[in-house]
């Protein structure tokens, strides 16, 4: 279940990582640029671009678990979601224009943090086209870097 | 495999890391990690300070996906990696607590971020993922 925490969390200065295995048991990480869910449903929609998402999406095939872990960079407070993979679809135009919104926006506080140059090389990353996810959460953990991390929420 | 020395930057610890791991019954985690350390030429550490899950899925299945940054090219790195060992004492777990005390101080973070063990991993394959971005304009 998506609290409005998690929603808060995901409007919030977040960074996204997308945890997937394949039939080998061997797990994978990408990077997604905008997760988005309602408050009090379960479905998530977690955006990768295309050029990253062959892997996660093959795994998907073979391994219907997903990972997906939310951060804020400005204090770190995150939360990890897990859940079954339901299908993908490509990103809408609407969606992508969300996408490209949040990068311009994550090049200013990234220059902030890590200095012009990278903030001016993370906004040539390639975003479009783009994969929308969609998966069913069912667990959600803390993920705040402290002790107790890790634990279980819902 | 020998790490190329190109992605040395990348292992600064300016950007913070991710690792996927899994567990036995192939659940994927995935976790933001403050270090990952140059060992040596064939293996890579990371700092365990918390992570329970990202431990005990290694407990039972060695296998990692890591991600590292380079800090001005924002170009990633993709590593397959698999555990080999932990260390919590000797020159490597000094180096790593003494740099993980230096990431700490620069986020504010130094109550919170304590070295518990150096995970080493046998570096299985590294990626450059300079596909995913566009050429300078």
């Amino acid at each position: 279940m998506i609290s409005q925490e998690i929603v808060d969390l995901m409007n919030a200065n977040s960074v996204f990582a997308v945890g997937t295995v394949n039939g080998k048991n061997e797990p994978f990480y990408t990077r997604s640029y905008y997760m988005h869910g309602n408050v009090g449903e379960s479905k998530l929609f977690v955006h990768i671009p295309e050029i990253m998402a062959a892997r996660p999406l093959q795994d998907l095939k073979e391994n219907q678990h997903i990972a997906v872990n939310v951060a804020d960079i400005t204090n770190f407070f995150a939360r990890q979601l897990k859940g079954m993979f339901l299908g993908s679809r490509p990103s809408t135009s609407e969606e992508i224009a969300e996408i490209k919104r949040l990068q311009n926006k994550f090049e200013g506080l990234l220059g902030n943090f890590f200095g012009p140059e990278f903030a001016s090389n993370w906004s040539r990353i390639i975003i479009e086209p783009s994969i929308c996810i969609t998966l069913e959460v069912q667990e959600v953990f803390e993920q705040t870097p402290k002790s107790g991390t890790g634990g279980k929420i819902i | 495999m020998i790490i190329p020395k190109e992605i040395l930057p990348a292992l600064n610890g300016a950007i913070p890391a991710t690792l996927a791991t899994a567990s036995k019954d192939g659940i994927p985690n995935v976790g933001v990690m403050s270090q990952v350390f140059y060992a040596n030429e064939k293996q890579l550490a990371i700092s365990h300070q918390f992570f329970s899950k990202t431990s005990a899925n290694l407990k039972e299945n060695l296998r990692g996906h890591v991600q590292v940054i380079d800090p001005i090219t924002a170009v990633p790195w993709f590593i397959e990696v698999e555990l080999d060992h932990e260390e919590t004492s000797g020159d490597l777990f000094e180096q790593m607590e003494m740099q993980l005390e230096a990431i700490a101080s620069m986020c504010g973070m130094e109550d919170v971020f304590k070295l518990q063990a150096a995970y080493v991993f046998n570096v299985i394959s590294i990626r450059k993922g300079d596909e995913v971005l566009r050429a300078p304009e």
